[in-house]
C-alpha cells in the first residue's frame, strides 16, 4: 500500500514538473563528453530544455594523429576534470584540467590505452584502468594516482581488456570488468589490492589472498594461475569450487582454439562485459555484459550474479540514477538506450538514440536526466542525446565532434527562476547600484576573473577562459556611479565616469592621446535575471558596428 | 613548573602542530579538527635496497587511539617501493616522499608525506677514461673522467675536480683541456668525496718542428666539403705520425655584413663554407704551424618549381599520396584523407597539367593516413585510423583499373589500435600497429593476407611512427629511439620477413624522428639515413589560421651502421618538416607551412645544407579556398617523370616541375 501511494506521489510530482507553464526546469546541467577520433572534448550545458556546446576543447600533444580521448572524470569538488588519452608513444597521458578555465595544469604517463576511471571518496586517489584494448591477449592493470600531484602511486593487475572503472558510493571499493576474460574485479581502494573476482560467465567467484595481489608488477601472472586460491574467508562460494574447475577446463578447451590465445587459461568470454556500475545505496553492482545482451545484478555480499536482465543489442555503458530508481544502459550495436525500472527489473522505454552507435551515460544528481553520448560513423559527428528520466523521452540533441565517446557530468547548478517583477523598485535599483560599484571595484582592481560574476549568471554558455581572453589592455584607475535608472521591469542603465589607461605595450606605442584619459557618464545597459543585476555583455562585433552608424557608414 | 604553564604546555604543542604537519626526527604530525595522524619515523635516509618499516596511529588530542585505516602510497616509485602497509624499500638514490593517509571523507582526511633520501652509494673509484700517457709538448688533449660508485653504478652528477701535480710539465683547465708544457713526467689528479686517482705520463719533446698543409683544391663553392691534410714532420723532413693537429679557421666572406658562422672545420680537418669569400685554415702542434687559403665561390644552382597542375581537395583534409605508373600505361595517384570521412581519392597525373579525379573508395575510418600501390601497379594498399569498430588496420584494393578500383579484402589481426603508415615490399605489407612495432604481413594472395613476422622495440616507452623499404632493409622511424636500422631481407644480418634482425640505430635528442629515407652517394660512397622531424609547439589549427610546426632534416652517416654519425641538417627557417623522398641527389622536402623544398644532396655532407646554399627552389601551395585558406602544409612529395607532386593537408594534390637556372648539372 505505501508502495503504491509512493508511486502515485512520485507520479503526480513528475506531472507537475512536466506541466506546462510550471517550473518545467529550474536547473542548469554541465557535463564533458569527448570526441575520440578528432581529439577534442566537448563541455556542454543542458537548460530549459536545450543542450548546447558551452566550449570545444582541443586536447592532446600530437596534433596530426588521432590521440583517441577516451575517459573522464570530475573531481569531487569540482574544480578539476580529468581525461585519459588512449595512444602516445605508445603509453596514454592522463590530463588534470582546471574547470575553471579548462586548461591543462598537470599530467602523468599511465599504461597502454588508458580509458575509465573515478576519483574515489574514502582514498582520495584516482583509479584508471589501462584498457590496452590493441594488445595481446595478457591482463592488464588499474592504475592507482594521486590525482592533486598527478603521480601514479601503484598498479594492480586484472585481466584481459578491462573497462568500467567505478568505485563504490563510499570509495572503498573499486569495480572493473575484464572484456576478455569475462571477469568482474573487485579492488580494495586503500589497500590497492584485488580483493575478489567473478567469472561472470560461470558465475563463480573467488577471494584473491593478500600476498596475491600485492605488488603487481611481480604478481602480474600469478593472480591469474590461482583459480584454486580462495583465501582465508570461507565463503559461500568455496562450495563451487569444484563447479569452477569444470568450467575452467571447459575453458581450457577455448584456449586451443583460440587464435589470439598467448596467456595460459585466457579465453574468450561470452559475456564480453564492459562496464560495471554500483548502485548508489544498495550492495550490488550492475555489469553490461555486452557479449551476452544482458545487464547483470551482482549482489556484493556473494560476490554472485543474483539477477539478469535481458536488454537490446550490446550493452555497453549502463549508470543507475543517484535515488537507485532507474538504471539507464547504452545499447551499443542497436544505436538504442534502455530506461529500467531497478526494483522490479522491467525495461521501461527502448529509445533509438541519434546515431547508430551509441557510448556513454550519465545521469543528473537528481535523477532527472540521462545524457547519452552516440559516435557516430566515418565523418559523421558524435551527439549527445538528453533523456527526460519522467517522461522516458528525448529531449534534446546536441552535435559534437567525431566518435563521440566518454562522458562525465560536472554540476548541477540552480537557475533562480525568481522574476523582475517580485521585486520593489527600490529593492531593485538598490541591488543594481550594489552590483555596479561591485563591477568597477573589480575593474579596478584589474580582478578580472572578478568581473566574470558581474557579466554572466550561474550556467552562462560563455566560460571564464573565454571571459578572460584579450583582457588586461586597459586598466581602470578610478569611477564614480552617477546614476542607476530602469529602463524597463528588467533592464536598466547605469551611468558612471571613470579614468583609464591604455597599458597594454603594443597599443600604447601607437597611442597618439595620453595615456590615462577620462571618460565622463558612460551609460551601461544591464538587465536582470536569475534573481539578479547583469551588465549587458556587447561583443566587439557589435561595438564596431556601433561605430560605423555612429559614423554614418 | 607551575601548574599554569602544565595547563598550557600542551596546547601549545598542539597550535604549533596545528600551524602545519610538522617534521621532527623521531616522526612527522598531520592535525585535522581533533585528531591526529603520527607518522614515525618522520623521515629516514636508507641506501638502495635497505628498507623501513613506517608506523602510523591516529589519535584524539588526548592521545587516545582511533580505530582508522592508514594507507601509505609514494609518486616516486623510481626511488622506492612502498606498500599500503608503509613498508618503504629504496631503490635507486634521490629524495624520495611517502604520503601517509586516512581512508575517509575528504573534509576528515589526514594526509602527511614522510621524506625517505635514498643516498647514493659511497664512492667508490674514479677513472681516467683513455687516459693519455705519453703527450707531446704543446700539444692540448682533453681529459674524460667517470665516477663509479660501491655496486658500479656511474654517478653522473658528481662533481670531479682536477689538477695537475706537475704543474711545471703539463697544466689542466676546469673543463679537463691538458696541456703539456715542458717535457717530463705529468701526473693529473682527479678527486671528489675525498677519492682520488692519479693519471701519470709523459710529456715528450715534441719532434714536429713543421706542419705542411694541403688540400686538393684552391676553389670550391658553399657546401664542398674540403679534406685537409696537415703533414707534421721533424727537423729532419721525417713525418711524425699520430702528431695532435689542432685546426682552426679565419674568414673574410664576400658579404660582411650579418653573418654569424660562415664555415666550420671539425678536428679531421673536414671544412665546409656557408658563405662565399676568402678562408684560410689554421693547422698546428706545438709551436708548429701552417696555414691553407682557399677561395669560396656561391654554389649558384638556382632553380624554380613551376606549377604544372593540380588536383584540389578543399572540402577535407589531404594526407599521404603515392603516385605510379598502372598497368595500362598511363599514371595515376592516389590521396589519403584526414579526420574526414575515411576516402580515398583516385586521380589520373598522365597529364600533370590536367589533373583528373577518377575514383574514390571510402572504408570505415577517419583518417586514410597513408596510401600505397604495389611496385606492379595492381594492388594499392590504405591505412584505417579512427574506425567505428575500433577495428582499424589495412584495406587491400585491387586497382588495375584505378577508375574502378575494388576492394579485394581488409585485414585487422592485430592491427586494431590503427595503422599510421605502411610500405609495400616485394609482397609483403608492412603495416605499424597501434603505433607500438610494424607487422610484416604476405600478401601473395591478396584476398587472404596472414602476418609472418613483426619487428617492436625492446626499450621502455618504445614507440614507431613510419617505415619505408629498401634493399631489404626496413629503416623504421621511431621518435625518441630515432631511425631504427632492420634486415628484412637484404642478408646483411641474416633477417627476413620472418625474422627480422636490427643492424643499427640513431637516435637524436629531441625525440622528433617521424620519417626516414636511406640514400647513398655515388660519388663518395657514403650510405645515408635522411632523417625528417614532425614536431607542433604551437599546435596544430585545423580550420581558421595556419600552423606552425617546426623541425628539420637530419643526415646521418650511416656507412658503418655500428657507428652512425649525424653530420650535417637541413632546416628551412621558422618551417617544420614532414615527408621526404630522394632520387637523383636531390632531396624533396615536404616542409609543411615551408611548402615543398628541393635541394642538392650531392657530395660530402657536413654542417647546415640550408646556409650552404644547397636549396635549389621551393613551392609555397596556396588555396584561397583551402580548407585552411591561404596556409601551405605540404604533407609528402614524390618526384614522377620528371614532375615532382606532392600533397597538402589543406588543399589536396599538386604537380611541380623544376626548372634550372642553366643546364648544369647538380654535382658539378
Amino acid at each position: 500500500m505505501i508502495r503504491r501511494i509512493a508511486v502515485v506521489l512520485i507520479a503526480l510530482g513528475a506531472a507537475f514538473w512536466a506541466a506546462p507553464g510550471a517550473r518545467a526546469q529550474s536547473n542548469a546541467y554541465w557535463f564533458y563528453v569527448t570526441a575520440e577520433s578528432a581529439d577534442e572534448v566537448y563541455l556542454i550545458r543542458f537548460a530549459d530544455g536545450k543542450a548546447e556546446v558551452a566550449e570545444k576543447i582541443d586536447v592532446g600533444y600530437q596534433p596530426t594523429e588521432i590521440e583517441g580521448p577516451h575517459g573522464l572524470t570530475v573531481s569531487p569538488d569540482g574544480e578539476h576534470w580529468y581525461l585519459t588519452m588512449a595512444h602516445g608513444k605508445p603509453f596514454g597521458i592522463l590530463y588534470k584540467y582546471s574547470t575553471a578555465t579548462n586548461r591543462v595544469v598537470g599530467e602523468c604517463e599511465l599504461g597502454l590505452f588508458p580509458a575509465t576511471m573515478q576519483i574515489s571518496k574514502s582514498t582520495g586517489l584516482l583509479y584508471c584502468v589501462n584498457f590496452d584494448l590493441h594488445g595481446d591477449m595478457s591482463p592488464s592493470t588499474v592504475s592507482i594516482v594521486d590525482p592533486e600531484e598527478m603521480g601514479e602511486v601503484a598498479r594492480v593487475t586484472t585481466g584481459p581488456m578491462p573497462h568500467g572503472s567505478r568505485l563504490s558510493p563510499d570509495g572503498r571499493f573499486h569495480y572493473s570488468c575484464a572484456m576478455m576474460s569475462g571477469e568482474l574485479f573487485e579492488i580494495d581502494a586503500a589497500e590497492m589490492r584485488l580483493t575478489r573476482v567473478l567469472d561472470l560467465d560461470a558465475n563463480v567467484p573467488r577471494m584473491v589472498a593478500p600476498h596475491m595481489s600485492h605488488d603487481p608488477a611481480e604478481h602480474e601472472h600469478a593472480e591469474h594461475e590461482g583459480h584454486d586460491d580462495h583465501g582465508a574467508d570461507a565463503h559461500a562460494e568455496h562450495g563451487q569450487a569444484k563447479e569452477h574447475q569444470g568450467h575452467g577446463a571447459e575453458h581450457e578447451g577455448h584456449v586451443g582454439q583460440d587464435e589470439h590465445a598467448g596467456h595460459e587459461g585466457m579465453h574468450h568470454a561470452k559475456s564480453k562485459p564492459t562496464w560495471v556500475y554500483p548502485h548508489p545505496t544498495k550492495q550490488v553492482v550492475y555489469v553490461a555484459m555486452n557479449g551476452a545482451d544482458q545487464i547483470a545484478e551482482v549482489d556484493l555480499k556473494t560476490f554472485k550474479i543474483v539477477r539478469r536482465f535481458e536488454t537490446g543489442k550490446g550493452p555497453y555503458n549502463v549508470e543507475v540514477s543517484p535515488d537507485g530508481t532507474r538504471l539507464v544502459a547504452t545499447y551499443k550495436s542497436e544505436g538504442a538506450i534502455g530506461i529500467w525500472d531497478v526494483e522490479g527489473g522491467r525495461e521501461l522505454a527502448r529509445i533509438p538514440t541519434t546515431r547508430k552507435v551509441s557510448h556513454g551515460v550519465v545521469i543528473s544528481p537528481d535523477s532527472r536526466y540521462a545524457f547519452v553520448s552516440n559516435e557516430g560513423i566515418g565523418g559523421e559527428h558524435g551527439t549527445v542525446d538528453v533523456f527526460d528520466l519522467n517522461t522516458n523521452e528525448k529531449v534534446s540533441t546536441v552535435e559534437i565532434g567525431l566518435q563521440a565517446g566518454g562522458i562525465y557530468f560536472w554540476k548541477q547548478e540552480p537557475i533562480d527562476r525568481v522574476g523582475a517583477a517580485a521585486m520593489s523598485k527600490e529593492k531593485k535599483l538598490a541591488l543594481l547600484k550594489g552590483r555596479a560599484e561591485g563591477l568597477w571595484n573589480a575593474r579596478v582592481a584589474g580582478d578580472w576573473e572578478g568581473t566574470y560574476k558581474y557579466h554572466f549568471p550561474a550556467g552562462s554558455v560563455t566560460t571564464l577562459l573565454q571571459w578572460l581572453q584579450g583582457r588586461g589592455s586597459i586598466a581602470y584607475h578610478e569611477f564614480q556611479i552617477e546614476s542607476v535608472e530602469l529602463t524597463g521591469e528588467d533592464t536598466a542603465e547605469v551611468t558612471v565616469s571613470y579614468r583609464w589607461e591604455m597599458v597594454n605595450p603594443i597599443l600604447t606605442a601607437k597611442l597618439k592621446s595620453p595615456p590615462v584619459q577620462e571618460a565622463q557618464d558612460v551609460v551601461h545597459p544591464w538587465h536582470f535575471a536569475d534573481g539578479n543585476w547583469y551588465r549587458d555583455v556587447q561583443s566587439l562585433a557589435d561595438r564596431i558596428q556601433q561605430g560605423r552608424e555612429k559614423r554614418g557608414r | 613548573m607551575n601548574r599554569s604553564l602544565r595547563r598550557v604546555l600542551p596546547w601549545l604543542a598542539i597550535l604549533w602542530l596545528a600551524c602545519g604537519a610538522a617534521t621532527v626526527q623521531a616522526q612527522v604530525v598531520a592535525k585535522k579538527g581533533d585528531r591526529l595522524l603520527q607518522v614515525s619515523p618522520g623521515e629516514a635516509t636508507l641506501k638502495a635496497g635497505d628498507s623501513v618499516q613506517l608506523e602510523a596511529k591516529v589519535t584524539n588530542l588526548q592521545g587516545d587511539a582511533q580505530d582508522t585505516q592508514i594507507f601509505f602510497f609514494t609518486r616516486d616509485r623510481h626511488l622506492i617501493d612502498v606498500t599500503p602497509e608503509g613498508l618503504v624499500t629504496a631503490k635507486s638514490p634521490g629524495q624520495a616522499r611517502v604520503t601517509a593517509r586516512t581512508a575517509g571523507a575528504r573534509d576528515e582526511r589526514l594526509s602527511i608525506n614522510i621524506t625517505i633520501q635514498v643516498a647514493y652509494p659511497p664512492l667508490e673509484k674514479i677513472e681516467f677514461l683513455s687516459p693519455p700517457h705519453r703527450i707531446y709538448a704543446g700539444a692540448t688533449v682533453t681529459l674524460e673522467t667517470r665516477a663509479v660508485l660501491e655496486g658500479g653504478m656511474e654517478h653522473d652528477a658528481l662533481e670531479v675536480s682536477l689538477r695537475s701535480a706537475t704543474p711545471q710539465t703539463a697544466e689542466v683547465d676546469p673543463f679537463g683541456h691538458l696541456t703539456a708544457l715542458a717535457p717530463g713526467s705529468f701526473t693529473i689528479i682527479a678527486s671528489a668525496e675525498g677519492q682520488e686517482a692519479e693519471l701519470s705520463g709523459q710529456v715528450l719533446a715534441n719532434p714536429v718542428a713543421e706542419i705542411v698543409l694541403s688540400c686538393p683544391t684552391r676553389l670550391a663553392r658553399t657546401g664542398d666539403v674540403l679534406q685537409f691534410e696537415a703533414e707534421a714532420l721533424t727537423p729532419a723532413g721525417a713525418t711524425v705520425e699520430n702528431a695532435p693537429i689542432q685546426y682552426s679557421l679565419f674568414s673574410q666572406p664576400d658579404d660582411a655584413l650579418g653573418n654569424a658562422a660562415t664555415g666550420q672545420i671539425r678536428a679531421d680537418g673536414r671544412f665546409v663554407a656557408q658563405k662565399a669569400g676568402q678562408y684560410t685554415i689554421l693547422a698546428s702542434c706545438g709551436t708548429a704551424s701552417d696555414r691553407y687559403t682557399v677561395k669560396i665561390v656561391p654554389r649558384d644552382i638556382e632553380g624554380k618549381l613551376e606549377l604544372i597542375g593540380r588536383g584540389q581537395v578543399q572540402d577535407v583534409h589531404t594526407s599521404d599520396l603515392w603516385v605510379w605508373e598502372g598497368v595500362d600505361g598511363r599514371d595515376y595517384a592516389v590521396t589519403g584523407t584526414w579526420g574526414a570521412d575515411g576516402d580515398a581519392i583516385f586521380w589520373d597525373v598522365t597529364d600533370p597539367s590536367n589533373i583528373e579525379r577518377i575514383s574514390s573508395v571510402r572504408v570505415d575510418a577517419r583518417t586514410v593516413n597513408d596510401v600505397k600501390v604495389s611496385e606492379d601497379g595492381r594492388l594499392c594498399i590504405i591505412s584505417r585510423e579512427g574506425a567505428s569498430n575500433r577495428r582499424n588496420g589495412i584495406v587491400l584494393i585491387d586497382v588495375e583499373n584505378p577508375r574502378e578500383p575494388k576492394i579485394i579484402s581488409t585485414y585487422d589481426e592485430n592491427l586494431t589500435g590503427g595503422v599510421h603508415n605502411l610500405f609495400i615490399y616485394r609482397n609483403h605489407v608492412y603495416a605499424l600497429s597501434a603505433g607500438r612495432r610494424y607487422d610484416i604481413i604476405n600478401i601473395e594472395d591478396p584476398k587472404n593476407p596472414h602476418t609472418v613476422g613483426k619487428f617492436e622495440l625492446e626499450e621502455d616507452g618504445h614507440s614507431i611512427h613510419d617505415v619505408w623499404v629498401e634493399d631489404g632493409i626496413a629503416y623504421s622511424s621511431n621518435w625518441r629511439h630515432g631511425v631504427q636500422m632492420v634486415d628484412v631481407g637484404n642478408g646483411i644480418k641474416g633477417g627476413t620477413p620472418e625474422n627480422p634482425v636490427r643492424i643499427g640505430e640513431y637516435a637524436y635528442p629531441s625525440g622528433w624522428n617521424h620519417a626516414a629515407f636511406p640514400y647513398k652517394d655515388k660519388v663518395t660512397g657514403k650510405f645515408y639515413i635522411i632523417a625528417g622531424d614532425e614536431a607542433f609547439p604551437y599546435g596544430l589549427n585545423l580550420t581558421e589560421k595556419p600552423t606552425y610546426p617546426r623541425g628539420w632534416i637530419h643526415f646521418i652517416d650511416f656507412t658503418d651502421p655500428e657507428n652512425p654519425e649525424e653530420v650535417a641538417r637541413y632546416e628551412v627557417p621558422e618551417a617544420g618538416t614532414h615527408n621526404l623522398w630522394v632520387e637523383d641527389d636531390l632531396l624533396y622536402v615536404a616542409y609543411y607551412n615551408g611548402g615543398v623544398r628541393v635541394v642538392d644532396i650531392s657530395g660530402d655532407l657536413m654542417g647546415d645544407l640550408y646556409h650552404q646554399g644547397r636549396e635549389i627552389a621551393w613551392y609555397l601551395p596556396t588555396d584561397h579556398e583551402g580548407v585552411v585558406p591561404n596556409a601551405p602544409m605540404t604533407w609528402g612529395p614524390q618526384p614522377h617523370k620528371g614532375h615532382i607532386f606532392f600533397s597538402d593537408w589543406n588543399s589536396g594534390l599538386w604537380a611541380v616541375k623544376l626548372e634550372m637556372k642553366d643546364q648544369r648539372s647538380i654535382g658539378q
